[in-house]
């Protein structure tokens, strides 16, 4: 579980300064206007795909690495509901 | 003028989120309703990213810290995202007023619980009952579902008085678990459009340097001040159910 938790930390940071960095440079762009504005719009998107990404993705790596099989069966149950959750509801 | 206002915001927010091991939501929805004039379901969705941007933030400082009982965090998340579903089933059932009041008087009790008592020093774990837990991460599910409040706001006190982690990895523990369903909640208002981009960026980014930087200052604050700090909000948050209950709305 250690190593999980390094995993997940490390996930954790490469998905915030992503997500952060392409927020930021849509941040950037829209204030060029026009064009810049519409590129920048959906740069914004993904950057915070990227965050929203994070929680899922330690999620895998716990599942993954874990010894005990209940870990693993509650993260899979977890992150079915969530999805199919979210995409109901849309 | 206006991104750094949110920027502000979002630090705050984001901050305090992780002190606590809330989402930051309570201040998000009211602040960016009033200070900018944001739709209610907009300033929601906003909410939720910057939720999500809080545990990102603060878990991937706790991770690296061995912070977060990740074992706990996973089967609380499964608990919880099935009493969510159950929730959206119990909605069109259960009066919602009665169950405001109800969860308005539970949190008071929990409010008086984790303050602080003469002489203790502020982090003391109780006596665990993790079975316990599961039921309470399902019924906070459900409640998070019906009455629209965070997570946080059930899962720090019940990981402290009920789990019995002490109150600095509860808190971390909680702002871990929130970020998940607040990314399935957040990802249906992204689909949808009822987010604002333009408020989302400069708050999120805000969230994120808060949040950071409160998670590597936590142990800067004593438990027992942290816990005093929960304690109001508690009290703030009853207050506002059992009005609601009350009044029927």
């Amino acid at each position: 579980m250690r190593d999980a938790q390094r995993v997940a930390a490390i996930l954790l940071r490469v998905t915030l300064w992503a997500g952060a960095s392409l927020v930021f440079v849509a941040g950037m762009l829209d204030l060029g206007g026009g064009g810049w504005a519409a590129v920048g719009y959906w740069m914004a998107h993904i950057g915070i795909g990227v965050v929203i990404a994070g929680p899922f993705l330690t999620l895998i790596a716990i599942a993954a690495s874990a010894r005990r099989p209940s870990v693993t069966v509650y993260a899979m149950i977890t992150i079915a509901i969530a999805v199919a959750g979210a995409l109901l509801a849309t | 003028m206006m991104p750094l206002v949110l920027f502000a915001l979002g630090a705050g927010a984001g901050g305090f989120g992780v002190l606590l091991g809330v989402g930051g939501g309570v201040i998000l929805v009211p602040a960016l309703v009033f200070l900018t004039d944001l739709p209610f379901t907009s300033a929601v969705g906003t909410s939720l990213l910057c939720v999500v941007a809080t545990s990102v933030a603060g878990s991937s400082v706790q991770f690296a810290r061995g912070a977060v009982d990740a074992r706990m965090a996973v089967g609380l998340q499964a608990y919880a995202v099935l009493g969510a579903v159950g929730g959206g089933l119990l909605a069109p059932i259960v009066p919602v007023s009665t169950l405001q009041f109800a969860f308005g008087v539970l949190l008071l009790v929990a409010a008086w619980r984790i303050w602080p008592r003469h002489g203790e020093s502020g982090d003391a774990p109780r006596t665990p009952h993790p079975a316990l837990a599961n039921v309470g991460a399902g019924g906070g599910g459900v409640v998070a579902s019906m009455l629209g409040v965070g997570g946080g706001i059930v899962f720090t006190p019940l990981l402290h008085l009920v789990v019995g982690l002490d109150f600095y990895r509860a808190a971390a523990t909680s702002v871990y678990v929130i970020g998940l369903t607040a990314a399935s909640g957040g990802l249906v208002y992204l689909i949808r459009g009822d987010v604002v981009m333009s408020h989302v960026g400069p708050t999120m980014l805000g969230v994120l340097v808060g949040a950071s930087v409160a998670a590597r200052g936590v142990r800067r604050f004593s438990a027992a001040w942290l816990k005093r700090a929960f304690g109001v909000l508690l009290v703030y948050v009853a207050i506002r159910m059992l009005m609601r209950g009350l009044s029927g709305a």
